[in-house]
């Protein structure tokens, strides 16, 4: 453009495109789940790659490529299995299905960067590895210890095609111990993984494994004391985080032991035996014992993931409705696109009682109190939060949605009060500087409880607008990052659809799947047609009972 | 104008730098947006520019539960109340000790306009020795209106405002362009576009437009001064408050368009 030229132009159309996590910015509140079992996250689903990345750090240098290693492991694994990604022995490898379609026609691989991966392998695994006191980097070299070269060790390995570009499949054959399902029968692997992510580790100079386990702690006196504050000296950092994990894996051995879930239900149940403290099939309550102190951290940590939960499900209805408004919707009279008689159908098939258009919150509060027992959590009432939970998951109606999130709201702030508070106090901060949190536990709370002589259509109209101003913000926050998350946008008081796909709402539960997963490759547990702790397990057991 | 001819407005904002004074009018102001994400760039690229926003007062009272702890604080954000009607204007102003740039248009400050609308923009960049633009010069014409109506209190404001107009006030008006702003501090727009046109009888008129009221007022004012054959209306996909559009069909011209004959005028 020269210095005096105008140009008049469109402008650009942004969309928004970026994967859509944690929407309303309240995951802060989800924090549990990454401080109680360090080493552990959402991705970590199999033993064997964290053996595969301790090999790496024993044997291979700096200048190697990890990468390779990963395309060896992955396509020795799809050797094994005849090149089939869905063999149910190979689950939770990454990049598998790269060879799906010719996988038959090839008679060679590559090793470079010709085979595209996304390195998960090496990203996820890691950095766990550092938590587990195996490896790290200090940002000049890499540390190992004893701990780590144990690991290692388990796997045996040769490695002169990771010097190469390509391996022939008839080479490939040479790999099979590789393939993750050489695991279930390597038990050097399985007993020193088994110990270290238990956490039996002497941590004196030099870092290794503990002698004689499980036998030196079999009268049941293994310590699982563990602070629960973050403010703890530098050296006993690794200590409490390995008592926390310790505590959460026994704790999750102990629920599969006391109620050996069906094999499709053992999630839901770990759920509810911690939140109700009853086995859900006899209603039973269950003495958690030395493990009632990490289980009042889980108890607190499924509170939130149903209050996320929930706020997220106003978020649902926001973006459905606005699916079927694409010229927009005005915020303030957001509620005029329920039907109300449907609203008011829908409030009294879920609380069994007659409640109108005009009835207040503080009514809903009243029938809620005659019906049950709303200060103590239990699966024998009639209305309880997984139940509304599973109710929500499975309704498409809005009216009907609202209805049980108001039901759900009034649930949940009864039972504030009853959570161990100082438990809650560390997961309930919100983390914004710039803005007064609406959507902070805390702070929802206290606005509930100022809005009790507000009607319920008038209460969810106010939820909606909450909802979206903290959508909108954080949206615009992320932003800044250069993530385009939006799910809608406001402009002069009018709602507009972003245009994306539907935003999937669900519950933000993810540390039991890789725990599960590493229980059973561990051998402490087994999934026949329901879960239950193996020998192994049971003889584990024995350290804390 | 090419139908391909796009701008980015957060890019453009991205690009300019060491700016003095930033002044920016809206309609519709959204303060996460502004606060969380339009700020952070100004501030990063412009240091210690005064960040100068003018929102219409009914909207700034509608923004007020939106407001962050950086609202109207870490800038001057000054709600504008006229007499008549609303404080409507869109345009962008950065100065720098030697050069200025403009953006004229109908985005207001909000995540929609900066991304989901189709608005129109134009942009001018003068260097300072060279003159000023005759946008520029509209722009400080708009602002001196505001000031001399007293529309603005802020007395620091006002004294940057007095700064921008005395130093400009000697520059030579560069541009050739005829071009005006129309505003509606004094007289209402439609009356001041009416006057200003030349003819009487046109085969078509095009309305660009998102949002129409129910009872059409504004349209019966121009088909009581002028005489139109055809009316045809540019409408954005998905993004206009006509309910019933029976007559839909895709224009040529523009992908992001629709263009809708409503009515044929006897």
């Amino acid at each position: 453009m020269s210095v005096s030229e105008s140009r008049l132009y469109w402008t650009q159309k942004i969309k928004s495109n970026s994967r859509v996590l944690d929407p309303l910015g309240i995951f802060y509140h989800l924090k549990i789940q990454t401080d109680y079992v360090p080493a552990i996250t959402s991705v970590t689903r199999r033993m064997r790659y964290y053996t595969l990345q301790a090999w790496f750090f024993k044997n291979m240098t700096e200048n190697d490529n990890p990468h390779k290693l990963e395309r060896l492991f992955i396509l020795s694994t799809l050797f094994h299995h005849d090149g089939n990604p869905s063999h149910n022995s190979i689950s939770h490898i990454f990049n598998k299905q790269y060879f799906e379609k010719d996988w038959n026609e090839r008679n060679s691989f590559p090793l470079n960067s010709d085979f595209k991966i996304s390195g998960f392998g090496r990203t996820y695994y890691v950095r766990q590895l550092e938590r587990l006191r195996c490896a790290w980097h200090d940002g000049l070299k890499p540390h190992t210890t004893m701990i780590n070269d144990d690991l290692a060790s388990t796997l045996t390995l040769e490695n002169h095609h990771l010097n190469q570009d390509q391996i022939s499949k008839s080479d490939l054959a040479q790999y099979s111990k590789l393939c993750i399902c050489d695991s279930e029968t390597n038990e050097d692997e399985i007993e020193v993984f088994s110990k270290i992510l238990f956490g039996f580790l002497n941590l004196e100079s030099p870092e290794s494994i503990e002698d004689n386990i499980p036998d030196k702690y079999l009268d049941g006196t293994m310590d699982l004391v563990f602070s629960g504050i973050d403010d703890f000296p530098d050296d006993s950092i690794h200590q409490e985080l390995t008592q926390r994990r310790r505590n959460t894996l026994f704790m999750f051995m102990k629920i599969i032991d006391q109620v050996n879930p069906s094999k499709n239900e053992w999630k839901e149940t770990v759920m509810n035996v911690i939140y109700y403290k009853q086995n859900p099939l006899t209603k039973n309550k269950i003495n958690f014992g030395k493990l009632e102190k990490i289980r009042q951290y889980w108890e607190v940590h499924q509170y939130l993931i149903y209050f996320v939960f929930t706020m997220e499900s106003i978020l649902d209805i926001l973006q459905k409705q606005l699916r079927k408004n694409v010229n927009g919707i005005e915020l303030k009279n957001f509620m005029d696109c329920f039907q109300r008689d449907k609203f008011q159908d829908s409030f009294n098939v879920i609380t069994n009682s007659r409640i109108n258009q005009k009835s207040f919150l503080s009514d809903l509060i009243s029938i809620l109190d005659s019906k049950i027992d709303t200060n103590h959590a239990s699966m024998e009432s009639p209305i309880h939060e997984y139940s509304l939970m599973t109710s929500l998951k499975h309704t498409s109606s809005s009216e009907e949605k609202m209805c049980i999130i108001l039901v759900m709201i009034c649930l949940l702030r009864q039972r504030l009060d009853h959570l161990p508070q100082e438990i809650l106090k560390n997961y309930s901060q919100s983390e914004f500087k710039d803005i007064d949190d609406e959507i902070n536990v805390n702070n929802f709370m206290t606005f509930f409880d100022e809005s009790k002589s507000s009607t319920l259509f008038d209460f969810s109209q106010k939820l909606i607008e909450k909802i979206s101003r903290k959508h909108l913000f954080e949206s615009s926050r992320r932003y800044r990052f250069g993530t385009k998350n939006w799910i809608f946008t406001e402009e002069e008081g009018l709602l507009y659809p972003s245009g994306r796909k539907l935003v999937r709402i669900n519950e933000r539960n993810n540390r039991w799947n890789p725990i599960y997963n590493l229980l059973l490759d561990t051998k402490m547990i087994q999934n026949e047609s329901n879960v239950t702790l193996t020998e192994k397990g049971k003889t584990w057991m024995q350290m804390i009972e | 104008m090419d139908a391909n001819d796009r701008i980015n407005l957060i890019e453009e904002f991205s690009k300019i730098k060491n700016s003095h004074v930033i002044v920016l009018t809206t309609f519709n102001f959204d303060p996460f947006f502004f606060d969380g994400f339009v700020l952070p760039i100004l501030e990063k690229h412009n240091r210690s520019a005064q960040i100068i926003v003018l929102v219409d007062e009914g909207q700034y009272s509608l923004a007020y539960p939106r407001f962050t702890n950086r609202t109207g604080i870490d800038y001057h954000l000054i709600p504008i109340r006229l007499n008549q009607g609303v404080f409507h204007p869109k345009f962008f102003l950065f100065t720098s000790k030697d050069e200025i740039t403009t953006f004229v248009g109908s985005s207001n400050l909000s995540l929609q306009g900066f991304t989901n609308n189709a608005e129109l923009v134009i942009k001018t960049q003068t260097k300072l020795d060279d003159g000023i633009s005759t946008e520029t010069k509209a722009i400080i014409d708009v602002l001196n209106g505001l000031v001399s109506k007293k529309l603005i209190h802020d007395n620091h404001v006002l004294e940057l405002f007095s700064r921008i107009s005395d130093t400009l006030a000697s520059k030579l008006v560069i541009s050739s362009d005829d071009f005006q702003i129309l505003h509606n501090l004094d007289i209402p727009i439609m009356s001041q576009m009416l006057s200003q046109i030349p003819e009487k009888t046109f085969e078509k008129l095009f309305v660009l437009a998102p949002f129409f009221s129910s009872d059409a007022k504004p349209l019966s004012e121009i088909l009581s001064e002028l005489k139109i054959k055809d009316i045809e209306f540019g409408l954005q996909k998905q993004n206009h408050n006509l309910k019933n559009i029976d007559n839909v069909r895709k224009s040529q011209r523009q992908k992001m368009l629709i263009s809708l004959f409503l009515q044929h005028n006897s």
